[in-house]
């Protein structure tokens, strides 16, 4: 009984997130998802990504809070579907360090799955990245 | 024994009860394809009409729900296929300015209208790329019952109702097909309320100059497309509709579309409504039999196309 609840509830909150779904600007909205150097979970990041298009420039707020980011440069190569991010990220020093990330976008117009998945560059560091759009 | 055959047969009449109330005929299905196209064709096919293939002769079939047809989108006849002629006059309200919609005591509805961008849209890059991609995916907010705005809103096969209450200073535009919802649009001078949260349908404000009433509309979200998939559109659109009636049955539509977040400059596009006389709105639920939770949540990737309509 328990379980057929949760499916329950699960269902429903797939399907709500499902009525949100963004159809504009396809980087426009909420992502989130998760950097790092190996599929270890200790080598993850948790990262999440504010995007907001005006029309002519992309700009983001990453992991909102003390240690946010702002993008210094942010393209879609809307040919390919490629995306290059660059803003800084805090070292384990406290240091701002370069963050450079060149994925790709799949699933650009769809409601669904739509996230970007590539590689990123923090100094000396190289590592995996993905995020998803939260719908 | 008897008693066995007795419950069985019971149970084969509860079960077909429940059948029935719980299932809506194929005919009836929302996706506006099968039974409801089929009606039409066999309206259409005895009434020899004049009316543009699809939505305007499936929409007289699904409202009359007897395949009779529709009355054409040139006679503004009575339903039975009132032989096409000059179209009556422009009907008008007793300030002169032309009524939008059936007039007291008769029927009709409005097709047609919805054309977009097409290849001479300035798109903006990205928006290019996305008008391709919904062409080949599909994958359409209005199928899963989404209100539509802008042109959308007449873009269903079953006809949209003007309904012009001068008293209250507003006119509504009701849609049959979709979530079966409307778009007001206020005509009492109000400006736009500068902190808008983004709608589905935006906000309306209409104002008559000479016979065309225009309707400025800002404030839609992007959880819609506004029209089959050709022009995205951002939370920047800002649209402006000129409905011009000509005649009894014709309605042009001049649509202005200015978004600086999709297009690189405000571009322009017109087409014409016809008038179907036999037809009125009848309760229509998009949610009813619906298969796109389907693709939702379940395994289904694409939108059966091989109809030219989509409710």
């Amino acid at each position: 009984m328990k379980a057929v609840r949760v499916i329950s509830l699960l269902a429903i909150f797939a399907i709500a997130i499902s009525a949100f779904a963004q159809e504009g600007y396809p980087l426009s909205g909420t992502w989130s998802g998760d950097w790092g150097t190996s599929a270890k979970e200790q080598d993850r990041n948790q990262t999440t990504i504010v995007m907001t298009w005006d029309g002519k420039k992309l700009t983001g707020l990453v992991d909102p809070g003390p240690d946010s980011a702002t993008f210094k440069v942010a393209t879609l190569d809307s040919a390919k579907w490629t995306v290059h991010l660059e803003y800084d990220l805090k070292d384990k020093a406290g240091k701002p360090v370069p963050f450079v990330v060149d994925g790709k976008l799949e699933n650009a117009a769809s409601r669904k799955n739509r996230r970007i998945v590539g590689t990123f560059t923090h100094g000396t560091t190289k590592g995996d990245f993905k995020i998803a759009m939260d719908q | 024994m008897r008693l066995a055959a007795g419950f069985t047969a019971l149970l084969l009449v509860v079960s077909l009860s429940i059948v029935t109330l719980g299932q809506a005929p194929p005919a009836a299905a929302p996706a506006g394809q099968g039974g409801q196209r089929g009606q039409a064709a066999q309206g259409a096919v005895g009434q020899g009409l004049a009316g543009p293939p699809g939505a305007a002769n499936a929409n007289a079939a699904a409202n009359n729900g007897r395949g009779q047809g529709a009355a054409g989108n040139r006679g503004g006849g009575n339903g039975r296929g009132a032989a096409a002629g000059p179209a009556e006059p422009t009907p008008r309200w007793p300030d002169g300015h032309p009524r939008l919609g059936a007039l007291p005591g008769q029927k009709g509805l409005w097709n047609g209208g919805g054309s977009t961008a097409d290849a001479t849209t300035p798109y903006q890059p990205w928006a290019r790329a996305v008008s391709q991609v919904r062409r080949d995916e599909a994958m359409e907010p209005h199928t899963r019952c989404k209100p539509s705005g802008g042109p959308r809103q007449f873009l269903t096969p079953y006809g949209v109702d003007f309904t012009e209450l001068p008293e209250l200073q507003r006119v509504f535009i009701m849609d049959v097909g979709g979530p079966h919802t409307f778009r007001t649009i206020y005509t009492d001078g109000r400006p736009h309320p500068k902190d808008l949260t983004p709608s589905y349908y935006g906000h309306s404000i209409g104002k008559w100059e000479g016979d065309s009433f225009i309707v400025d509309t800002v404030g839609f979200n992007e959880r819609i497309w506004i029209d089959r998939g050709q022009a995205p559109h951002t939370e920047k659109l800002h649209l402006i509709e000129k409905f011009t009636r000509t005649d009894m049955n014709t309605m042009t539509y001049d649509l202005t579309v200015d978004d600086p977040g999709a297009y690189t400059a405000t571009w322009t596009k017109s087409s014409s409504m016809r008038f179907s006389a036999a037809s009125e709105l009848f309760e229509y639920v998009c949610q009813d039999n619906n298969y796109a939770p389907e693709l939702l949540v379940g395994t289904g990737e694409h939108v059966d196309r091989i109809s030219v309509i989509v409710p």
